[in-house]
């Protein structure tokens, strides 16, 4: 009896210890990072930042032109089509694309990588295409709500409140708009890289992580969806398949060098092909593969026996079945796995360093529109590239860079976490919505 | 194990020729799991446009036949059929393994012990058997639905919300919903696995209604441990204990002369 409670007190005692020790090097660890990300952070804000913003503010004419721009054009639309839209259009087509318009996070995002991207695009231009652009995105909004309030009170008060709160959002927009282009030293992400410090930028890195991001995207997703769903549902189980599946789950822990150095004998001497954003992202891709095929097979396997008895019991095929049930169910879970594996993409280095990616580079790739037929072109596929992490690691070994490499490593986390902000956001929406 | 008189083969009994066309007519089926024997030639008609009881204790291969009927077994690997089970018109044995279940079981529908919808919308439940079968026409899917949702006795409660999850139903609702999601395509044979058993006794007697109503029209096979229940609805009942088949016939004469002593005793709670 004795010998047991002084057991439990040893027990406790231990848990105790460990506890202390467990928080102690948590705080170490926790307050070391913090320290790194705060010096990081000080280095690289300089570059991203202006730091005047705070002291003056010529800036009010030129959020006034951007914002009667955006007012004049959205508030006309927005309230004449909420008028003709009447709730007989209810379930038109067009008001289904007004719904989609309307989700404001999406278009939020959509107008940074448009004016991120217009530069690059050749339509980056001056207030009135700000102010253009600004009052296209927030429309369909506006609409929205507009509708609402000409729905729910007498019609003159609800066109008075919703022209009102319409002027609001306008408002606040132009000044986050105009605010953003002076707050932020925008030049530093739309100037090329350079060898004078006070001009260099990463357009040339984000452009090209762009780039090899939408090739990885491409074909990483395609293959290894197709791969698990065939390995899941078609193939037979056998010592051969199990191999297979052993082998997957081990290639997602394979140093990412090592791909570099299949995709360089692969590429540059099998093949024979120059270092592209082509060869970059299909590069990628094979080190995502393992880890979107994998998510892929758990997805589908979540997927209750049930459910799948019910599906081929009323005579659905593996095909029927698959596109019918098992696809749209796993999407969540697709989804997350491979929103995952682009982040981890996106910051890969060392594969990228063996097949050749630039690190100091001056030219944009050929831009994806042209102005004559057929208005798109794949040259950019081909054209040599850098990528953010690849551009930070050049700037580390370039004495007076230092700001430029901390800026750019501040962007890489930025967006890191951003991609995975997003994809727990998509797995907690599935869950809410798929419960088995 | 089982007393003599119990022999696997039992004759169609005279209550049948009024039923004189047997819908399907099971032949020496034997069925095993990898190695493992769960029913031992079994021989039974299934009369056409009538209700079939499949009764016995947990573990007797009922649940194990009525998956014979559609192939369910092909869905894991290591099941072995034995035997025949023809279905008719047209006699295909359906436990040929030149016969492709996938196609077969476009004759069958199947309602399952727990309900089991779809995550979609209660249209699209209904529809799902339908688009299987490549109906494109708004119109026809929207009246086929309705009629199916309407023989399961549903269509009152949700044809204001057809566009909504059918996960918002209740339980008994969503195996309704089962039910008209198996009727939608005029299945020639109705497979019922236990129905009710996840459901309260409102549920289960608007269920059971619905089973006595839909008989005009097809061919219904359940399986159910409820013994009144079998009473109530099923035109024959066929009791199995350990894989063997020990009595069939019509049901009031196995529920008040059952010939086997082991049926008695089972009707009678002396084991089971």
């Amino acid at each position: 009896m004795n010998d047991v409670s002084q057991l439990i007190r040893y027990r406790k005692r231990q848990d105790y210890y460990f506890q202390i020790v467990g928080a102690a090097c948590t705080a170490v660890g926790v307050l070391t990072l913090a320290a790194l990300l705060i010096k990081l952070s000080w280095d690289g804000l300089g570059q991203i930042v202006r730091f005047e913003f705070f002291h003056n503010w010529p800036i009010l004419t030129d959020v006034g032109i951007t914002f009667l721009i955006a007012l004049g054009l959205a508030v006309p639309v927005a309230v004449s089509v909420a008028a003709l839209t009447t709730d007989e259009h209810e379930n038109s087509l067009l008001s289904d694309v007004l719904r989609i318009l309307a989700r404001f996070r999406a278009i939020a995002i959509g107008l940074v990588i448009l004016l991120l991207l217009a530069h690059w695009l050749d339509l980056f231009g001056n207030r009135l295409v700000g102010g253009i652009v600004l009052g296209l995105l927030v429309t369909p909004r506006l609409i929205s709500v507009s509708r609402d309030f000409v729905r729910q009170r007498p019609v003159r008060f609800g066109a008075a409140l919703s022209a009102l709160l319409l002027a609001g959002v306008v408002g606040l927009g132009a000044v986050a708009w105009a605010g953003l282009t002076h707050l932020l030293r925008l030049e530093f992400f739309l100037s090329n890289a350079s060898y004078d410090a006070s001009k260099a930028g990463i357009l040339t890195a984000w452009v090209g992580t762009l780039g090899v991001m939408t090739v990885t995207f491409a074909t990483a997703v395609p293959l290894g969806v197709a791969a698990a769903v065939y390995l899941e549902e078609y193939a037979r189980k056998n010592v051969f398949t199990n191999l297979i599946e052993i082998n997957i789950s081990n290639l997602a822990g394979v140093p990412s060098i090592s791909y570099g150095l299949m995709a360089l004998w692969l590429f540059s001497h099998l093949l024979e092909w120059k270092s592209s954003i082509f060869v970059g992202g299909v590069t990628l891709a094979l080190l995502i593969l393992p880890i979107v095929i994998v998510a892929t097979r758990e997805a589908l396997r979540s997927i209750p026996g049930s459910i799948r008895e019910a599906a081929y019991a009323a005579g659905a095929t593996k095909w029927q079945t698959i596109r019918y049930h098992l696809l749209p169910y796993s999407l969540g879970g697709i989804a997350t796995g491979t929103i995952i594996a682009m982040s981890r993409a996106m910051g890969e280095t060392a594969p990228l360093i063996v097949i050749g990616a630039a690190g100091y580079l001056t030219n944009l790739p050929p831009s994806p529109l042209q102005r004559h037929f057929p208005f798109v072109s794949f040259d950019w596929l081909n054209s040599p590239f850098t990528v953010l992490p690849m551009q930070m690691f050049y700037w580390t070994s370039e004495p007076g860079f230092e700001s430029h490499a901390a800026a750019t490593g501040l962007v890489l986390i930025v967006l890191t976490l951003s991609i995975n902000a997003a994809a727990i956001s998509v797995r907690y929406r599935v869950r809410q919505k798929l419960k088995w | 194990m089982i007393p003599a008189e119990a022999a696997p083969a039992v004759a169609v009994t005279q209550a049948d020729s009024a039923h004189a066309r047997p819908k399907a007519e099971v032949r020496s089926v034997s069925f095993y799991y990898g190695s493992k024997q769960a029913l031992d030639r079994i021989s039974m008609p299934i009369p056409e446009r009538s209700v079939t009881a499949l009764i016995g204790p947990s573990g007797c291969g009922k649940s194990t036949l009525l998956r014979c009927f559609n192939r369910m077994h092909d869905l894991y690997p290591g099941n072995r059929y034995e035997g025949e089970i023809l279905l008719h018109p047209g006699g295909t044995n359906i436990l040929s393994p030149s016969v492709d279940p996938m196609e077969m079981r476009l004759r069958t529908g199947m309602v399952f012990q727990k309900p089991n919808p779809f995550p979609k919308t209660i249209f699209e439940n209904v529809a799902y058997g339908l688009r299987l079968r490549f109906v494109k026409s708004r119109a026809e899917l929207e009246e086929k639905v309705e009629a199916a949702l309407n023989a399961a006795a549903l269509w009152d409660e949700v044809k204001d919300r057809l566009h909504q999850s059918a996960w918002k139903l209740s339980g008994g609702q969503q195996q309704r919903l089962c039910v008209a999601r198996a009727l939608a395509t005029d299945p020639e044979l109705l497979l019922l696995d236990e129905p009710t058993s996840a459901l309260d006794p409102i549920a289960t007697s608007r269920i059971e209604d619905m089973i006595f109503e839909l008989k005009e029209r097809v061919t219904v096979l359940m399986v159910t441990h409820n013994m009144e229940q079998a009473a109530r609805v099923a035109d024959y009942t066929a009791f199995m204990y350990l894989g063997e088949l020990v009595e069939r016939g019509p049901s009031s004469q196995v529920f008040q002369k059952p010939k086997n002593e082991l049926t008695e005793k089972y009707l009678t709670g002396t084991f089971g």
